[in-house]
C-alpha cells in the first residue's frame, strides 16, 4: 500500500479542515452564493413550466437553461439619491390601482400587482425567486416613473450590452426596490406572446412580449432587496450584458440579427419594485417603464458558409438538403477559442444552436453506426460516414461529438464528446450540439469515409436510442469563432 | 424554508468541513476550493427536490466535487501547474516525514486534473478503479489509463516511495461506502 501517499492527502484533507474551522465555515464565500445560484436556477425552471404550462408554449425553457447555466450578468444599478427611505409606497399606490388591458389606450403609470400567499413571497422571506405572470394594473393617470436612458450596443461577436436611466417623473420621492429591478428586451411589445416563450437570465428577460395574455404581464421577482428613496428628478442607472447565447433561447427568434442588422429596435422595459411601508406580504406591486432602445454597433459579417442556409425543424426530412446546426456562441463561450490549459484533454461544450437545412444534397451520410457494451460500466459507439457531396469537404475530425437522445429520461451525461440522456432538443427549431476545445482539420475527398467512437458510461436505454453526430465544418474564416457550422447527421437504432 | 435549503443548511452543518476538505485536497488552494464546493452544491441542489437527506446529499455534493473538478479545469483557478521537476528538485530533504508527504502533495497538485481525481479517489476515498469509473462516468480501462499516467509522473517527480503500481490499479474497494467518520466517505 501506497501510505506516504494516502497520509498525505488525508494530511491535506485536516488542513483543509482547519482552514474551515478557522474561517468558521464558509457561509458567505459557500453557502449563500450557491444558494443563490440554487434559486435562480430553480426560478429559471419555474419560468420554464410557466412556459410550458400557463402560457402553454412549445418547448422547454428549463433544460434550455440548465444547459447553459448562467448566462448574462446585470450590473447593480446607481443611484444618484442617498438611500434615505422615505417616499411613496406600495401601500400609498396600491389602493388606486385599476384594471390594465393590452388595448385600453390609456395612458399613465403602469404596474403590475401579484398576489400570493407570504410564505411563497420572495420579499417576504420565501427562500425562492420566481418570475410569474400577474395582473397589469394602472397606478395613476400620469408617470411617476419614466426610462430616460435605453441603450443598447452589440458587440461584433453578437455580445449585448444594456445600459439604462429610470427617473423620478413624479413630484413626490418615491420609495424603490432598487437591488430586484430587472430589464426587459421585447421585440414586438405591443401583442400577446402566442407561443414562443421568453428566456429569463439573472433579472433579464428576452421576449416577444411581457403580455401573457390581454390582462396579465410576465415580471421576474428575483434578486436581494435594497431599498431607496428616489427623489423627484433623480434617477437611476445600470447596465447590463447580454451573452449571444441568450439570443438563442425561446422568444428571442431574430431578435439579435435584427438589432445588429436596424430593422429590429426593441423596448427596454423596466420594472421595479414598490416595497411597502411595511413588511413585505401577500401583495407585490411593480412599476413599470418603457422606451424604445437606440442601437448602435452590429455583428461582424458572417461567412460564406453560413449564406444560403434554410430553417429546419426537429423531425423533419429533406433528401435535397444536409442537415446542420449554426452555433452562436460567441468567441468566449467558444471552446477553441479558451486558453489551452495543457493537459493534452479536450475539453467539450455544449451550446444552444439553430437546426438549419444546407441545400444542395446531402454532403455526409453514415453508413454505419452501432454501439457495444464494452463491460458493465461502459459502451463505446461506433460510426463511419462517407463524403457523397462530389467536392472535397473540409471538415474538423477533432469536433466530432455525439448526441445520445433517450427522451425526457431527467438527467444528462456529457463526457468527452459523448452527451447521454434528455433530449437535446430545446424546441423545434433550436437543439444541444458539441463542440470541442481541439480542432484537426481534414480535407475529405468525395467518395472517403471518416469515421469514429466514443466511450460513454453504459445504459441500456441507448441501445435502441437515436441521436446524431456532429461533425465541425472548418472554414476559411475559421480563426473567427463567434459563430459555428456543424453538419449533423441523424441516426437511429430503433427497431 | 423550502426542504431542498433546510437539507442544505443540515449539509454544511453536519459534514460542511469534510466537504470542504475534500474539496481542498483536490485543489491545494482555498480560494479554489470555495469556488468547487459552491460549483458542487449547485449541482446537487438546483433540481427537482434535490437530496432527500444528508447522507444523500454528501454523496451527490462529493460525486459533483469530483465532476465539477473535472469539468472546470478550464478555469484558470484550477489549471494544473506542469510538471516539468525533477525528483530531487521536489524532495529537498527526504529525511523529514511532513516534508515527504508535503511535498508528495505538491506532486499531486501538478498532476492533470483527470489524474488528480483518480489519485485523490483511489488513495483518499479507497475506491478500485471500476467504482472510480462509475462515479465519474467514464470507462474502468480510462481511469487505469489516468492512475497509471499518474502513478508514473509521481514516481519520476518524487521518486520511489513505495507507491505499488499494481496496487494502485487493482487495489481499493469496488463499492462506494458511506461511513460518518467526520463525514467523510
Amino acid at each position: 500500500m501506497s501510505n506516504e501517499l494516502m497520509e498525505s492527502l488525508a494530511r491535506q484533507a485536516e488542513t483543509g479542515g482547519a482552514l474551515y474551522d478557522g474561517r468558521g465555515g464558509v457561509d458567505d464565500a459557500v453557502v449563500a452564493p450557491a444558494r443563490r445560484r440554487v434559486r435562480r436556477a430553480r426560478t429559471m425552471r419555474a419560468a420554464g413550466t410557466l412556459g410550458v404550462t400557463a402560457l402553454v408554449l412549445a418547448g422547454g425553457v428549463a433544460a434550455a437553461l440548465e444547459w447553459q447555466g448562467q448566462r448574462g450578468e446585470i450590473a447593480p444599478a446607481i443611484t444618484t439619491v442617498p438611500d434615505t427611505l422615505d417616499g411613496i409606497t406600495a401601500d400609498d399606490l396600491r389602493a388606486g390601482t385599476t384594471m390594465r388591458t393590452l388595448d385600453d389606450g390609456r395612458t399613465g403609470q403602469a404596474g403590475i400587482l401579484c398576489t400570493m400567499a407570504v410564505k411563497d413571497n420572495p420579499y417576504a422571506g420565501a427562500d425562492f425567486s420566481r418570475a410569474d405572470s400577474c395582473p397589469a394594473v394602472w397606478v395613476a393617470d400620469e408617470p411617476l416613473v419614466e426610462v430616460t436612458r435605453a441603450e443598447v450596443v452589440v458587440d461584433g461577436d453578437g455580445t449585448v450590452h444594456v445600459s439604462w436611466e429610470l427617473a423620478n417623473a413624479s413630484g413626490d420621492p418615491i420609495l424603490v426596490d432598487e437591488g430586484t429591478l430587472s430589464i426587459a428586451l421585447a421585440s414586438d411589445p405591443d401583442r400577446v406572446m402566442s407561443g414562443e416563450g421568453y428566456t429569463a437570465g439573472d433579472r433579464q428577460l428576452i421576449a416577444p412580449s411581457l403580455w401573457s395574455d390581454a390582462k396579465n404581464r410576465v415580471v421576474q421577482m428575483e434578486g436581494d432587496t435594497s431599498s431607496a428613496t428616489l427623489a423627484p428628478g433623480d434617477t437611476l442607472a445600470g447596465d447590463a450584458t447580454l451573452d449571444p447565447q441568450m439570443f438563442t433561447g425561446l422568444g428571442t427568434d431574430g431578435l439579435l440579427e435584427g438589432m445588429s442588422g436596424g430593422s429590429i429596435e426593441p423596448t427596454l422595459t423596466l420594472q421595479v419594485r414598490i416595497p411597502p411601508a411595511g413588511d413585505a406580504g401577500t401583495r407585490e406591486l411593480f412599476l413599470e417603464a418603457s422606451a424604445v432602445a437606440s442601437i448602435t454597433g452590429s455583428m461582424d459579417p458572417v461567412s460564406a458558409a453560413f449564406e444560403g442556409l434554410e430553417p429546419r425543424v426537429d423531425g423533419e426530412t429533406r433528401a435535397d438538403a444536409q442537415e446542420a446546426l449554426v452555433c452562436h456562441v460567441g468567441e468566449a463561450d467558444n471552446p477553441r477559442f479558451q486558453p489551452d490549459d495543457g493537459d493534452g484533454i479536450a475539453s467539450w461544450s455544449t451550446p444552444t444552436c439553430e437546426a438549419v437545412w444546407i441545400p444542395g444534397g446531402k454532403l455526409l451520410e453514415l453508413t454505419d453506426v452501432g454501439i457495444t457494451q464494452q463491460d458493465k460500466f461502459t459502451s463505446v459507439i461506433q460510426w463511419k460516414a462517407i463524403n457523397v457531396s462530389g467536392r472535397t469537404l473540409d471538415l474538423d475530425q477533432a469536433s466530432m461529438g455525439v448526441s445520445i437522445d433517450l427522451g425526457d429520461v431527467g438527467y444528462v451525461m456529457n463526457s468527452d464528446g459523448v452527451s447521454v440522456g434528455w433530449t437535446p432538443w430545446n424546441g423545434d427549431s433550436t437543439r444541444h450540439a458539441l463542440l470541442s476545445s481541439e480542432s484537426d482539420p481534414l480535407s475529405l475527398d468525395p467518395g472517403n469515409p471518416i469515421a469514429g467512437e466514443k466511450t460513454f458510461e453504459r445504459d441500456d436505454k441507448a441501445l435502441d436510442a437515436h441521436g446524431a453526430v456532429f461533425v465541425r465544418v472548418v472554414r476559411e474564416d475559421d480563426e473567427d469563432g463567434t459563430r459555428e457550422l456543424l453538419l449533423e447527421l441523424p441516426w437511429s437504432l430503433a427497431g | 424554508m423550502s426542504r431542498w435549503s433546510e437539507t442544505l443548511d443540515a449539509l454544511m452543518r453536519e459534514r460542511g468541513r469534510a466537504l470542504y476538505g475534500y474539496a481542498f485536497v483536490l485543489t491545494g488552494d482555498a480560494a479554489d476550493a470555495d469556488d468547487l464546493l459552491q460549483d458542487a452544491l449547485v449541482r446537487a441542489f438546483k433540481r427537482g427536490r434535490g437530496p432527500e437527506d444528508v447522507t444523500a446529499a454528501h454523496a451527490y455534493v462529493k460525486r459533483a466535487i469530483q465532476t465539477a473538478f473535472i469539468d472546470t479545469h478550464r478555469r484558470a483557478s484550477v489549471r494544473p501547474r506542469r510538471d516539468g521537476r525533477d525528483a530531487d528538485r521536489v524532495l529537498q530533504d527526504p529525511t523529514t516525514a511532513s516534508a515527504t508527504r508535503d511535498a508528495l502533495h505538491e506532486a499531486v497538485l501538478s498532476l492533470p486534473p483527470r489524474e488528480r481525481a483518480c489519485i485523490v479517489m483511489r488513495y483518499f476515498d479507497g475506491l478500485a478503479s471500476p467504482a472510480i469509473a462509475e462515479e465519474l462516468g467514464i470507462s474502468a480501462g480510462t481511469v487505469r489509463g489516468y492512475l497509471t499516467s499518474a502513478i508514473e509522473k509521481l514516481r519520476r517527480t518524487h521518486g520511489d516511495f513505495g507507491l505499488d503500481p499494481t496496487d494502485a490499479l487493482e487495489g481499493g474497494d469496488e463499492h462506494v461506502v458511506i461511513t460518518s467518520k467526520g463525514g467523510a466517505r
